[in-house]
């Protein structure tokens, strides 16, 4: 509790820190001082979560989320950060294989998750069900970032969104769900599955 | 999510086949059997080991809250206790205590069935001469409340019954709770069958908590439930499972084992025979839930190998899917249930309870000993 209080006090002095410290032109040295912006200084030594980190999607936009989020969900980002690949100073993180739009929706996940983590089950589950609220196209993009990321809780969720989705349905249609244009059984054997089981197609 | 019956959009996108098969990986048997006609590399998945691991591993319950109920009968003696194991490998215990009617005299209770929605069936049985007398009690550990359960039958001077509680389990559509139990009846003496109407031999009653009372049921059923006190009977969505065996009179020992489904609601039921093996390979059942399907692990004494057979449909024969086979450490004795990833415990022959542990394909110990032991995942 102590340090919720301290944090808070913090941001509330910031305006006036930033201003001192930028005349004093601190510039970082060593291990905790690794950005230059003021602000960043004060709030690495208290451990602060506000600390940001950039994702680069495949068109090359940016965008800014909380490293506390990212790290919370994402292995791949989590291990980046740990091991020092990740480069504060070079400040982004190229994720080539996704584009904006999923990149995106995957953030807004991972920080809802996180700001909200608290809230009750059923608030979370409607929740979750609104987001996915896509097309097959945006949910499989969101499937393959969410493996690429490797974010457990989210890949759970889209494989069983996807499970139900498929549970049921007759053979073409599954087909048409997974764009599969060739099923590879010759003529003679599919002719002889669509004989011998008339109520899968 | 999606309902079943939503139009699904068509989609352009590829998803690369190993995503395809973690999705394929989540569905139950029936499904991945009518999807083997959607394309040819699917046509067999649950022959490929790989797939199988996967398969397998989806099986199990990984969530924080599931923990073991282990029922430990220590050996040479009658003392029976209950520990709840947590922890990656089970290394958090806690000891229950068993509700009041037990806390003195724990002799030989045993916990039966699955724990259903948080509450557990505990029966001890109890024999004061030739007369067998059974508590049975209905118990939510969480709360500490329990229910008696009242004797289903009188005792008869000339008669002896024997009584096997088969199943425990929820009605949804009566939002009740019901215990099935099998009874047998002979006479004691020969003359009993000169002055009376000949006896049922056996007969199915029905105990419900709102009503509080036990009433026959009309169940023509030609096969015995399996004479072993564990690992017998589970319920799962609405189903009570339980092993039978099925004498077919013709040769010695030829006798099918059987899974009985018993819907709680409809109170009627369905068999599903189990793979035949050589009669002569001497091998034990025992039945446990994984996830949403139910399964059975079959020791085979003579290799000391297990196998896990998961259920596609009740009353389908052929839907019965064997996913591996694995052998073990010769002083393995016998399964006592499943674990929460999928780790089977077993009890070995000096009395140490292991768990197999699938990833480094070893048995691990967790210090406990026991005789007649059961054990199964938990949310409680």
């Amino acid at each position: 509790m102590e340090l919720l209080c301290i944090r808070q006090w913090i941001s509330g002095l910031l305006p006036t820190v930033k201003k001192w410290l930028s005349a004093w032109c601190i510039k970082p040295v060593g291990g905790a001082l690794v950005r230059q912006e003021p602000e960043y200084i004060l709030l690495a030594l208290m451990g602060s979560p506000l600390k940001k980190i950039m994702l680069c999607s495949s068109e090359k936009e940016i965008f800014s989320v909380e490293e506390q989020v990212m790290v919370q969900h994402s292995v791949i980002i989590n291990n980046m950060i740990e091991d020092g690949s990740y480069n504060h100073e070079e400040s982004k993180i190229p994720l080539d294989c996704v584009d904006s739009k999923t990149l995106k929706k995957v953030i807004d996940y991972c920080t809802h998750h996180t700001h909200h983590h608290n809230d009750n089950q059923e608030d979370l589950e409607a929740w979750d069900a609104q987001f996915l609220n896509v097309d097959s196209n945006g949910l499989y993009d969101l499937l393959m970032a969410a493996n690429y990321l490797e974010i457990r809780n989210l890949l759970d969720l889209i494989y069983g969104t996807i499970k139900n989705m498929i549970k049921g349905k007759k053979i073409d249609e599954i087909r048409r769900i997974f764009n599969i244009k060739d099923h590879g059984f010759t003529p003679e054997e599919e002719e002889q599955n669509r004989k011998e089981y008339p109520h899968f197609y | 999510m999606a309902s079943l019956n939503k139009k699904v959009s068509p989609s352009n996108v590829n998803l690369p086949n190993d995503l395809v098969l973690n999705i394929l990986s989540r569905l139950p048997v029936k499904s991945l059997k009518r999807f083997s006609c959607v394309q040819k590399s699917w046509a067999n998945l649950l022959e490929d080991p790989h797939f199988v691991d996967i398969y397998y591993e989806n099986l199990t319950s990984k969530t924080r809250d599931s923990c073991l109920l282990l029922n430990q009968h220590v050996p040479n003696t009658v003392e029976s206790y209950l520990f709840l194991l947590f922890g990656e490998r089970y290394e958090n215990r806690v000891k229950f205590d068993w509700p009041s009617p037990f806390h003195e005299d724990n002799e030989s209770v045993i916990v039966v069935g699955s724990c259903v929605n948080g509450t557990i069936c505990l029966q001890q049985v109890s024999m004061i001469d030739t007369t067998t007398s059974i508590k049975v009690l209905l118990w939510t550990p969480k709360t500490k409340e329990f229910k008696v359960v009242p004797p289903s039958l009188t005792a008869e001077p000339e008669l002896q019954f024997q009584i096997t509680i088969t199943g425990f389990g929820y009605d949804h559509v009566t939002d009740d709770y019901k215990l099935i139990q099998n009874v047998l009846v002979h006479a004691l003496n020969n003359d009993y069958a000169e002055v009376n109407p000949p006896l049922p031999g056996q007969f199915w009653q029905i105990y419900s908590v709102k009503s509080n009372c036990w009433r026959n049921l009309d169940l023509e059923m030609t096969c015995d439930v399996f004479p072993q006190p564990v690992g017998l009977a589970v319920y799962l969505n609405g189903v009570c499972h339980w092993l039978a065996c099925e004498d077919h009179n013709q040769e010695p020992y030829d006798t099918d084992v059987l899974l009985v489904s018993f819907d709680m609601s409809s109170e009627m039921f369905v068999t599903t025979p189990i793979s035949r093996y050589n009669h002569h390979d001497f091998c034990d059942r025992y039945l446990v839930v994984l996830k949403e399907s139910v399964a059975v692990i079959s020791m085979f004494e003579n290799n000391n190998c297990f196998d896990v057979s998961i259920l596609g449909e009740a009353g389908v024969e052929e839907s019965w899917v064997k996913l591996f086979t694995v052998g073990l450490p010769t002083c393995v004795d016998h399964p006592i249930g499943a674990g929460k990833n999928g780790d089977i415990f077993f009890r070995k022959y000096d009395g140490e309870l292991v768990w197999y542990d699938f990833s480094s394909k070893t048995i691990k110990e967790i210090a406990i000993k026991g005789e007649f032991c059961y054990s199964q995942t938990v949310m409680l």
